[in-house]
């Protein structure tokens, strides 16, 4: 038999879930709004933020709740804490979002280099993470650090074509500058799954790995090389 | 049912580790029986000078038998017996011819669950195992007596009342008198049974408070049925079923992230 405490853990879970998946979708809007100059999509990703941090503020409540009155321990006190710390990554991942559809509409550049391809990780990365959340796997987390390198290569990869273009032609800075931003907002989002991911760890194994140094980025890149 | 796993030695002894101490309390591999009826199997678990033990486990499960077996008060039990195995303080057996089974009741002190002061005045609930120590000297016990309502937190609450009946103390303050009555004879170990069960929260707040105090000075063991009270105030936690040690292992661990399923169970309120 279910009880009413599980029931709540369970919702709390649907609810994370949601709560991922609509911060995905907004992402994949707004590189949309971006790359198709659709102003109105834009708008819609603007407004979706706002559902997102509403059910940011209801996990905090009811997992405060939880904590209160059931006093969980082991396996349940881990997720319960690591709900918190992941809906607080992917309200994050909605606020950037919401920050690219806001650029997508000051942006006039008609070369958004390696944007797409960045966004394009980022959905996947997320939804990696998110995975995990529901069937554990730590190699498909550690795929999601390593993954999470290639990203910052795309990032050094923008940051150089957009200074090239400012050199070519100072006039188109500003527009520019945006597309930097974007870019910058999307390696945050990678930067989020992999935190995700990270607690993701600590709720199956109870090990925190958040600052281990061999999973650093300058470890992890060794690693490869 | 499903069959407890005994319990893994790596998990209730340091002796693999470099943090190796003596145990004040070694049980060797010991089995316990009320007459046929088989209470405890094979627990092998050592417990370390200045530690706080937490037993946790449902009713029945013989953690009590077990923290009483720690003092021979099962002795007192009609077909009370050790079946095989062996209990030692500092690798002296227990159960040896030699052993003064009084003394060892002054050096292994106990709390029960239901605070039980004589029918005295304060003062003399504390004084009286001194007395028949034969302690003589009046200025002596009325150091002993001072210093161990201090230690027990209770000397500025009834100080200007030692001569009062203790039964006009609240349940919160009979039973921290029965700390510092245990305190007064100078144990090493003090055994707790369930201390906190018929106090209210703030009862309760001060009497584990007290128990933190003491851990500098005592090996304490103390059996309890509130999982956040092992979670606050032991260093260890060994959680028994069915008479069987299923995991000893460091609090933290315990309630973070348990070895065993059937302790996660357990601690999670599925079972038990």
């Amino acid at each position: 038999m279910t009880t009413q405490f599980e029931h709540n853990l369970e919702n709390l879970r649907s609810k994370l879930l949601l709560m991922g998946q609509l911060a995905n979708d907004s992402l994949q809007g707004a590189i949309k709004a971006l790359l198709e100059g659709d102003s109105v999509l834009a708008k819609a990703v603007r407004v979706k933020d706002e559902e997102i941090d509403d059910l940011e503020n209801e996990l905090s409540e009811e997992v405060t709740s939880c904590l209160s009155t059931h006093a969980p321990v082991a396996s349940d006190l881990r997720l319960l804490v690591s709900i918190i710390k992941i809906s607080h990554e992917v309200e994050r991942i909605g606020d950037e979002a919401k920050a690219i559809a806001r650029r997508s509409r000051k942006t006039a550049t008609p070369d958004f280099h390696q944007i797409p391809k960045m966004g394009e990780i980022a959905r996947e990365m997320i939804q990696d993470a998110l995975s995990i959340f529901v069937e554990y796997d730590e190699e498909k987390a550690k795929a999601i650090w390593t993954r999470d390198l290639e990203v910052d290569q795309l990032h050094k990869e923008n940051n150089q074509f957009c200074q090239s273009l400012v050199e070519q032609d100072p006039t188109t800075s500003s527009s520019v500058f945006e597309v930097l931003f974007i870019s910058k907002s999307l390696e945050r989002v990678c930067d989020h799954a992999v935190n995700i991911s990270k607690e993701t760890v600590f709720m199956a194994t109870s090990r925190d790995v958040r600052h281990a140094p061999e999973f650093k980025k300058s470890a992890l890149r060794k690693e490869l090389e | 049912m499903q069959e407890a796993p005994t319990a893994n030695p790596e998990n209730s002894s340091l002796e693999n580790t470099e943090e190796y101490r003596e145990p004040a309390i070694r049980i060797k591999e010991l089995d316990f029986l009320y007459g046929n009826n088989q209470v405890i199997h094979n627990v092998t678990l050592d417990i370390f000078p200045k530690e706080i033990m937490a037993f946790i486990g449902p009713s029945g499960c013989g953690k009590s038998t077990l923290l009483r077996c720690l003092n021979r008060m099962n002795d007192l039990v009609d077909g009370a017996r050790i079946g095989k195995g062996s209990i030692e303080i500092h690798g002296v057996d227990l159960h040896d011819k030699s052993v003064d089974v009084i003394e060892l009741r002054k050096k292994v002190g106990m709390v029960f669950q239901k605070s039980n002061p004589f029918p005295k005045s304060i003062y003399q609930n504390v004084a009286y195992g001194l007395q028949i120590q034969g302690v003589k000297s009046k200025r002596t016990i009325d150091e002993k007596v001072e210093e161990s309502l201090r230690k027990a937190a209770l000397w500025e609450e009834v100080k200007d009342r030692l001569n009062e009946n203790a039964y006009g103390l609240s349940g919160g303050q009979q039973q921290r008198l029965c700390i510092a009555r245990t305190l007064a004879v100078e144990p090493e170990i003090i055994l707790m049974d369930e201390p906190c069960s018929a106090l209210d929260p703030v009862a309760t707040g001060r009497v584990e408070e007290l128990i933190l105090g003491l851990k500098d000075e005592y090996t304490i063991v103390v059996v309890t049925h509130n999982m956040q009270q092992a979670g606050r105030i032991s260093d260890r936690t060994a959680f028994f079923y069915l008479g069987k040690l299923i995991e000893c292992d460091q609090t933290k661990k315990i309630f973070l992230n348990p070895s065993k399923q059937q302790t996660e169970d357990y601690i999670s309120g599925k079972f038990g």
